[in-house]
């Protein structure tokens, strides 16, 4: 075992983010003043030079080519770049929206940005993971961070409450992951993933079977897939919007980014190696349940938050579709996968940044009823959260759209019955989807306001409002670029 | 080399860059965005002249076709083009945004700006669902109709807006997300034949599915444009869409929205899965017979003047379907020119109702009688436009609905395995389908009697003012096309029949490759489109086109039925 | 009687000291029990992961455990913390009267 210090390029990315966060977390103790606006900027420069750099290192490799880095712990490759990219920027977003939302709602906490880059770079690690250790690293950091963040808003009832469950059920999955690697590296002797593929075919069926279930479990947990889910309408409710944000966007693709490799890459590839079953039958019939059970819980919510959970839950049903679209050897489902996951974290970010901007001390304006007649008093806002609405739903010319799209394309190729089926189910519930997107809609549109608006106001906030719209409507207009990458 | 290829483009980008103008200009500035939207609506149907210009009559394919790549990496392309069916309903979307702008200048008095910027973002939508050639083009566009149309109906709709809103985008997308699934069927059996993605229509529809794939597909497609028709049974969205859309929703609705229904089925549900279209056809026909006769007898119970019209246009839409589904040349042109005659009057009866409910602001029949003695000018047009719609014979009415009936007629001999005999004949159908054209003359002049003659009795019927210029201005078009179009309907159909007959033909000839495997057509598809094209004008179904309007005896005589329609036959050599 | 102690058997108790620790999530109120039934889980799974890469001779599997022992203790002072908060607000640490926000 040698440790080639030439590696230490390739994980740039990870690098930038953990340093800048612990410098972060160091400097907070310097701040003495209430403003902790300074910290912000710190940390957007801290996450976007981290894009910067994957976009460099994502140049630098050529488009088939990949590395294994630090004896095979790590790889380097164009998809584990985007994704870190994509993290890079949703931090930053993240840290956008953090400072005013701190100052109305009272939680001014400057732990907070160093936390969200350690976090982040528990992502990158994720998306760059090619061992069962990393992988656990990777899900670990990532989750002990949002875990604090979810609980930052110290003197909130409704945010510990939310940070507890969210905690324990978070370990308790983590318990299940490790459980389930353990039980896979029984059967295959390596925790490298590289040579897990290569071993699938003579390992332990029944250890594989069962190991690689337990790791769907623990997986279905984080991502909120049904019947795991039942965490994430409350942690979405009780953290802070700006955290609720980060936590829909990125811990969950960064979770189907580990999934995308574990399940995708190494132990699927084309066509499952083995069993009977392999993973996608259970896979497929989560997708269909989570789709399903996601969109009819969220039309009976009237709190935006938890709507936004529950529709964040079905999302995870379609990305899930994508995911088995992916292992049952679909050319395309790495590519919608990846986009997918581009669409919904800035729709998602976009979304939240609006409800973060909508509401002011003590009046956090989260009810739809709260929301009637925005448009006419905030024409702008109405307007992003419309965009981001319809992209949630699926429709065009937004890039969520076009996301489900090429999923449910990439799904129809690997010519599977059940991912046939599943397609079907996809689509119809898009339809229902429409019904509660189109209520935020309808409230802010169709009903007449009871008086004033207030609302938060910052320029970063008001940045991230207008550049996510914009962006989702680019990507659903001209997807071209964004399938190649 | 491609003349007026700009034309496309240029009238789907046009309202796009009103909708942005209208958008910029300060809130408040109301005749500012009122002159932004007349000016760029009136602009793209100039615009939209040039390429009736450039039509080539003889001509069945895509004409001014922009072909531009989009997303290479899906084979999806930017691909528009007109043929002898869109171009005209590319025109009524043309002719009736401005004028539907024009007459609401009175209607819509807050939110000026963004009632014009969706109005401008419909028009584009609407024209692009005709001209599109690529499936994608086509769902997109076909989607972002959906949210203007929904803001129209939700923010100056009236009581009960928000019910009918969201009713009307839950039942379309319903429709329209089957036909999703169908799309993605074809996709990737395209690329499982040939090896290549391409949402391309000209190339999707040289695939030839299995029947029972087609019956599937066809059937997602036809649901998604039988909502839209509105074909009964799926017709209860309208009147609720009708009653709470403000006037100018209203027109648009009525006057281009539903025909994108009839529209997709001809060149997108039957084109692809003629044999899905075979099995179903009988069926959807007698669905629009019922809808005829019981739109027109809904409607004559009505006392609100809008839903009474909303009732007729699900009868009057039902004729249009019954002639797509006789599947003769006759049926189908005149199921185009029933839409097209259904746009204008169903438009100007809509803008008149308009008119009226800006005066007195009310619906119910019961509150009018003797309008005619106050609105002389109104009272006269508006009773042109009855006319027109009720089909008398001279007006544009009764041209397309006159031609789907007799299309309907001979429509006997059309389907591939005989017509199935558990069902009612043809010229059953066609004799009930006539029943409605008497019931829709008897409910529109009761509505018209009702409203203008009689005694003046009513109080705050009495100091109404006639039509201003304005108003003048946005029916008189209206009134002269009707005429223009029952008196000579030579020049729409001379356009319309070489597509139609090229339609049959491709039609018949991909029927006659039977069933099996997902293939490509084989190599005696041209030869036999050839024949069945051949066929069809020595039968000379179109004889109408040569007879004077007004002498419904002379087509029915002059016409021999039989060989208009015949199928080719399987086994042709 | 000697009986010779194989991997099986470490493996059986690894997997009843992981149905011991999922039964304890899944029955006990408090929030500190809960947290020791998890903590029982992750080292059932590090037994088993231990007995693994003993079975194939593979160093990796106990470096793997080592991370995980390091891990499992940052996620346990994490969760103290917020059990702290908790505590601070409501005067108990009983999950079943966890119930403001809305199911």
């Amino acid at each position: 075992m040698t440790f080639n210090t030439g590696d230490l390029l390739y994980i740039a990315p990870f690098l930038v983010l953990a340093v800048s966060g612990m410098l972060l977390v160091l400097a907070e103790a310097f701040f003495t003043g209430k403003d902790r606006t300074a910290l912000a900027g710190i940390t957007v420069a801290g996450a976007l030079a981290s894009t910067v750099v994957s976009i460099v290192l994502y140049r630098h490799l050529g488009p088939t080519s990949s590395r294994l880095l630090f004896s095979e712990m790590l790889v380097a490759d164009r998809t584990g770049y985007v994704l870190s990219g994509l993290f890079g920027v949703v931090a930053a977003l993240a840290a956008l929206l953090a400072p005013s939302h701190q100052r109305t709602h009272g939680w001014v906490v400057g732990e907070y940005y160093g936390i969200l880059l350690l976090t982040a770079s528990g992502m990158v690690l994720l998306a760059q993971a090619a061992n069962l250790a990393t992988v656990f690293l990777g899900v670990e950091t990532m989750s002990i961070g949002v875990y604090v963040m979810t609980a930052l808003r110290r003197r909130s009832r409704r945010g510990n409450e939310a940070a507890m469950k969210y905690f324990l059920m978070g370990a308790f999955a983590t318990a299940f992951l490790l459980y389930g690697m353990a039980l896979v590296y029984g059967a295959v002797g390596t925790t490298n993933l590289v040579q897990i593929q290569q071993r699938l075919v003579s390992g332990n069926l029944g250890l594989l079977t069962v190991g690689s279930f337990l790791m769907i479990a623990a997986f279905a947990f984080k991502v909120a897939a049904v019947p795991f889910h039942m965490w994430a309408p409350d942690a979405y409710e009780g953290a802070p919007t700006p955290v609720t944000a980060f936590m829909a966007a990125a811990v969950k693709a960064a979770a189907f980014a580990a999934m995308m490799r574990v399940f995708g890459q190494f132990m699927g590839g084309d066509k499952l190696p083995y069993g009977v079953i392999g993973w996608a039958s259970p896979m497929v019939v989560l997708a269909a349940l989570t789709i399903t059970v996601g969109n009819i819980a969220a039309i009976r919510q009237d709190n935006i938050k938890r709507m936004l959970a529950y529709s964040s839950i079905s999302h995870a049903g379609v990305l899930l579709v994508g995911l088995c679209a992916m292992g049952l050897g679909s050319a395309s489902g790495k590519a919608a996968m990846v986009y997918y996951l581009i669409a919904y974290s800035l729709t998602t970010m976009g979304a939240f940044a609006v409800v973060s901007y909508v509401g002011s001390k003590d009046n956090e304006r989260l009810d739809i009823e709260d929301w009637a007649g925005l448009a006419s008093r905030h024409p702008a806002a109405a307007l992003a959260m419309t965009v981001c609405l319809l992209s949630l739903g699926g429709m065009p010319p937004t890039g969520g759209f076009f996301a489900k799209f090429y999923v449910f394309k990439s799904a129809m190729e690997a010519q599977d019955q059940q991912l046939l089926w599943l397609t079907a189910i996809g689509v119809i519930n898009s339809a229902i989807s429409i019904f509660y997107y189109l209520r935020i809609v309808t409230a802010m549109y169709f009903k007449d306001a009871r008086g004033e608006i207030a609302t938060t106001r910052s320029a970063g906030l008001v940045f991230v409002m207008a550049a996510c719209p914009l962006v989702i409507l680019e990507m659903g207009l001209f997807p071209n670029w964004w399938l190649t990458l | 080399m491609n003349p007026g290829a700009w034309v496309l483009p240029m009238i789907l980008g046009l309202p796009l860059l009103g909708a942005l103008f209208a958008m910029c200009t300060p809130r408040g500035e109301h005749a500012l965005s009122r002159g932004i939207g007349i000016a760029t609506s009136t602009l793209t149907f100039v615009v939209s002249l040039f390429a009736l210009s450039y039509f080539d009559k003889t001509q069945a394919g895509y004409q001014m076709v922009t072909d531009a790549s989009w997303i290479p990496g899906l084979g999806v392309r930017f691909k528009t083009g007109v043929d002898g069916i869109t171009l005209w309903l590319v025109l009524l979307t043309t002719f009736l945004t401005p004028v539907t702008l024009l007459a609401a200048t009175r209607t819509i008095e807050k939110h000026v700006r963004e009632f014009v910027a969706a109005m401008l973002v419909l028009e584009t939508g609407m024209l692009g669902a005709f001209v599109a050639v690529d499936a994608f083009l086509f769902y997109v566009m076909w989607e972002v109709m959906l949210i203007p149309m929904y803001l129209l109906i939700g923010i100056w709709g009236g009581q009960r807006r928000i019910y009918a809103s969201i009713k009307f985008v839950i039942y379309t997308m319903v429709g329209s997300l089957l036909m999703l699934v169908a799309i993605f069927y074809v996709y990737v059996s395209y690329a499982d034949v040939t090896g290549v993605y391409t949402t391309d229509l000209e190339k999707l529809q040289t695939l030839v599915l299995p029947h029972k794939a087609q019956v599937w597909c066809f059937a997602a497609f036809a649901l998604a444009f039988c909502i839209k028709i509105p074909l009964f049974p799926f017709h209860t969205w309208l009147p609720d869409a009708h009653v709470e859309a403000p006037t100018p929703g209203s027109v648009i609705l009525a006057g281009v929205l539903l025909k994108l229904g009839i529209f997709g089925l001809l060149r997108w549900a039957m084109p692809l899965f003629p044999y899905g279209a075979s099995v179903l056809a009988p069926y959807i026909a007698i669905l629009a017979v019922i809808g005829i006769v019981y739109g027109a007898l809904v409607a004559y119970a009505q006392d609100d003047v809008k839903k009474l019209v909303a009732y007729s246009s699900v009868s009057h839409l039902g004729f249009c379907a019954l002639g797509v589904f006789a599947l003769t040349p006759a049926g189908i042109e005149g199921s185009i020119y029933a839409m097209l005659s259904h746009g204008l009057t169903t438009g100007g009866l809509f803008l008149g109702i308009g008119v009226l409910y800006e005066r007195r602001h009310t619906r119910r029949l019961a509150e009018y009688g003797g309008i005619w003695k106050q609105m002389p000018i109104f009272s006269a047009l508006y009773l042109i436009i009855v006319m027109g719609s009720a089909g008398l014979p001279g007006l544009s009415g009764f041209i397309g609905e006159f031609l789907s009936i007799f299309g309907t007629f001979n429509a006997g001999d059309t389907f591939p395995d005989g017509y199935p005999n558990y069902l009612p004949h043809p010229r059953i159908l066609g004799g009930l389908a006539a029943t409605g054209v008497i019931l829709g003359a008897v409910y529109l002049l009761f509505m018209f009697q009702k409203v203008f003659f009689g005694p003046l009795d009513k109080a705050r019927n009495g100091a109404l003012p006639d039509l201003s210029v304005r108003e003048q201005v946005v029916f008189i078009p209206i009134v002269v096309l009707i005429f223009v179009m029952g008196v000579f309907p030579r020049p729409f159909l001379k356009r319309m029949e070489p597509s139609v007959n090229a339609f049959l033909g491709a039609y018949h000839a991909k029927l006659a490759e039977g069933d099996g495997p997902s293939r490509l057509v084989s190599d005696e598809f041209g030869g036999r489109a050839r024949m069945a094209i051949e066929r069809i004008r020595r039968g000379g179904s179109s004889a109408p086109l040569g007879t004077e309007p007004g002498t419904p005896s002379a087509p029915g005589a002059a016409v021999p039925p039989a060989p208009t329609a015949q199928p080719v036959p399987r086994g042709l050599p | 009687m000697l009986m010779n102690i194989g991997y099986g058997h470490f493996l059986v108790l690894a997997a009843l000291l992981f149905a011991i620790g999922t039964a304890g999530v899944l029955l006990r109120k408090n929030v500190l029990i809960i947290m020791m039934s998890i903590e029982l889980m992750l080292n059932a799974a590090n037994l088993t992961i231990l007995t693994f890469a003993r079975m194939h001779g593979d160093l990796g599997g106990h470096s793997f455990a080592m991370v995980v022992i390091a891990v499992a203790a940052a996620e346990v002072a994490v969760g103290l913390a917020i059990v702290v908060a908790i505590f601070r607000g409501r005067r108990h640490v009983d999950v079943d009267k966890m119930n403001i926000l809305k199911h």
